[in-house]
């Protein structure tokens, strides 16, 4: 009888599914992301739904909070749905082949936005920042601030993310050519700014002289900025990497000195548009692995920037 | 972003443990190594995530350059005055008709380009060492040539269409790649280079400049360069 109960059950859930997506005769696109209390996260999603409603399609927007389990039921969940593509900001570089290629198997194409897979050939896309150059920039601009010298600290993002690694390569293939900058601590704060925080805390107190601290996300540098003010050293130099919205604000009050800007809401278009492509035409017309440069922001261009886009 | 690490990161914990030991690790050196090899110490030292000896982007290198990237200029490269001009007139159109990029957006346009011309100035003070030069003769500096040791820009790689992002495992190798590329533009192209009295001399290149968001500043970086 309980077994009787589950396949109704299941039956009745299959409807509804399918009855939603083919209602109006829409495909659907699933849009999985990092939870949206990182702003950045939260307008991929706001731009790839907006341009997948454009295009006409159904949208199901999810976030794995960093979870490889979690974000694998959300791929099972998609492949339940019948969406007709997958676009999604992974949790993990290597975890997340597995549900890919899931994906690939049940027919459904997965199209990636902002971090990388350590596999080609499974996505039909993988449009990501180029960190490197993004990096770069950031790390020069850190340099000049710094007048070339002194001590510095490193938070650095997840380890599971190919961007944490990426942008600390970027940062230090920059500053080391500088013999006078020493880096005191490198931390790995996950991407998150309570634990930057923290972590920020008990680094003040080891190392109480330090001029700069250098961060992988801008998540990151909001909370060293916040212990710095805290313990009485807000003029520290601290840089940042996304372009967030909070972080163009404190740039413009003149805390945080800069930061780096990643296209995020017209990656996650372009993801959109490519997976449209993909849908109709059965090809995206563009290479599996794209990189959109980054754009540095300081006091000079802060204002022009919103939502993760800079007007021209 | 979660402000609770995800359970059963392992890494985390373990990267607890590590980052002391590093830490450890990079004074030892630092006092112990002298200044001048300490950054190449310092960056072996530092632990990035997904870095992997895999791929050895210097042997990548070393069998394109003969054999594919000197040739691959020299058929490609166009006279620089014809690129200039085209980008003076208009910054958004040139690269559709001049320039090469492998993707439709999001990536600037490179401009592989060969010329002759005057060096007016020479700026050695930084470690990302150019000189000026000037094509036109009116002693007015048109672009500046990128002489090391430090190079910057990726053009050279971005600018082959036998290179494609889609063939390498993730990020890193691409920069790597693109680090190797000016290395070897150091060696096979700057070491012979006589850096003292360069001013006033006549040179001929072939090379890359990306176009960057001021489209007169034009940054090349060599392929091949004969200083008379």
């Amino acid at each position: 009888m309980k077994k009787f109960f589950t396949i109704v059950a299941a039956l009745c859930l299959l409807l509804m599914a399918s009855g939603s997506s083919f209602a109006a005769g829409k495909k659907l696109i699933v849009i999985i992301t990092p939870s949206h209390d990182n702003p950045f996260f939260k307008s991929e999603a706001v731009g790839a739904e907006k341009k997948a409603k454009e295009l006409g399609y159904e949208t199901l927007v999810l976030v794995h909070d960093d979870d490889a389990n979690k974000q694998s039921e959300l791929f099972d969940t998609a492949i339940a749905r019948g969406a007709a593509a997958i676009v999604v900001d992974n949790a993990g570089a290597d975890a997340t082949i597995a549900p890919v290629k899931r994906a690939l198997q049940a027919g459904i194409p997965s199209f990636l936005i902002d971090r990388e897979i350590n596999q080609g050939d499974l996505a039909k896309a993988q449009i990501v920042s180029n960190n490197y150059q993004g990096a770069k920039l950031g790390g020069e601009e850190f340099v000049k601030l710094m007048g070339e010298k002194g001590p510095y600290v490193e938070l650095v993002g997840k380890e599971s993310d190919t961007n944490a690694g990426i942008r600390s390569q970027g940062y230090h293939d920059v500053i080391d050519q500088y013999p006078d900058l020493k880096m005191v601590a490198r931390q790995s704060a996950n991407w998150s700014q309570t634990e930057a925080y923290d972590k920020m805390e008990s680094i003040i107190q080891a190392n109480p002289d330090i001029k700069g601290v250098i961060c992988g996300n801008d998540t990151m540098a909001m909370g060293a900025m916040a212990a710095l003010k805290a313990a009485g050293k807000g003029n520290v130099i601290v840089v940042g990497f996304d372009g967030s919205n909070d972080v163009r604000d404190s740039i413009i009050a003149g805390d945080i000195k800069a930061t780096v800007l990643q296209p995020a809401y017209r990656v996650a278009q372009m993801a959109v548009e490519q997976a449209d492509d993909f849908i109709k035409k059965g090809a995206t017309g563009q290479p599996e692995k794209q990189l959109m440069d980054c754009v540095l922001i300081n006091a000079g261009n802060a204002k022009k920037l919103e939502t993760f886009a800079i007007e021209d | 972003m979660p402000t609770m690490p995800s359970p059963g990161r392992k890494g985390l914990a373990l990267a607890a443990l590590i980052a002391p030991c590093l830490f450890a690790l990079l004074f030892a050196s630092c006092t112990i190594v002298p200044d001048k090899d300490e950054n190449a110490d310092k960056k072996d030292k530092i632990d990035i995530y997904f870095a992997s000896d895999k791929f050895n982007a210097d042997e990548f290198v070393e069998k394109a350059w003969d054999a594919k990237v000197v040739p691959f200029f020299e058929e490609k490269a166009l006279p620089i005055g014809e690129v200039l001009a085209a980008l003076a007139a208009d910054p958004k159109t040139a690269g559709s008709k001049f320039g090469y990029r492998e993707k439709a957006e999001g990536s600037p346009w490179n401009y592989r380009v060969k010329g002759e011309g005057k060096i007016v100035g020479v700026n050695t003070e930084s470690r990302a060492s150019t000189v000026d030069v000037d094509l036109d003769g009116d002693g007015v500096a048109d672009m500046a040539i990128q002489i090391g040791p430090v190079i910057k820009d990726t053009g050279i790689r971005d600018s082959l269409d036998f290179i494609s992002f889609t063939n390498f495992t993730n990020q890193l190798e691409f920069a790597r790649l693109s680090n190797a590329f000016n290395k070897k533009v150091n060696e096979a192209v700057l070491a012979s280079l006589n850096r003292e009295g360069l001013m006033g001399k006549e040179v001929a290149f072939t090379g890359v400049f990306t176009q960057l968001q001021d489209p007169k500043a034009v940054r090349l970086t060599p392929v091949i360069l004969e200083v008379k």
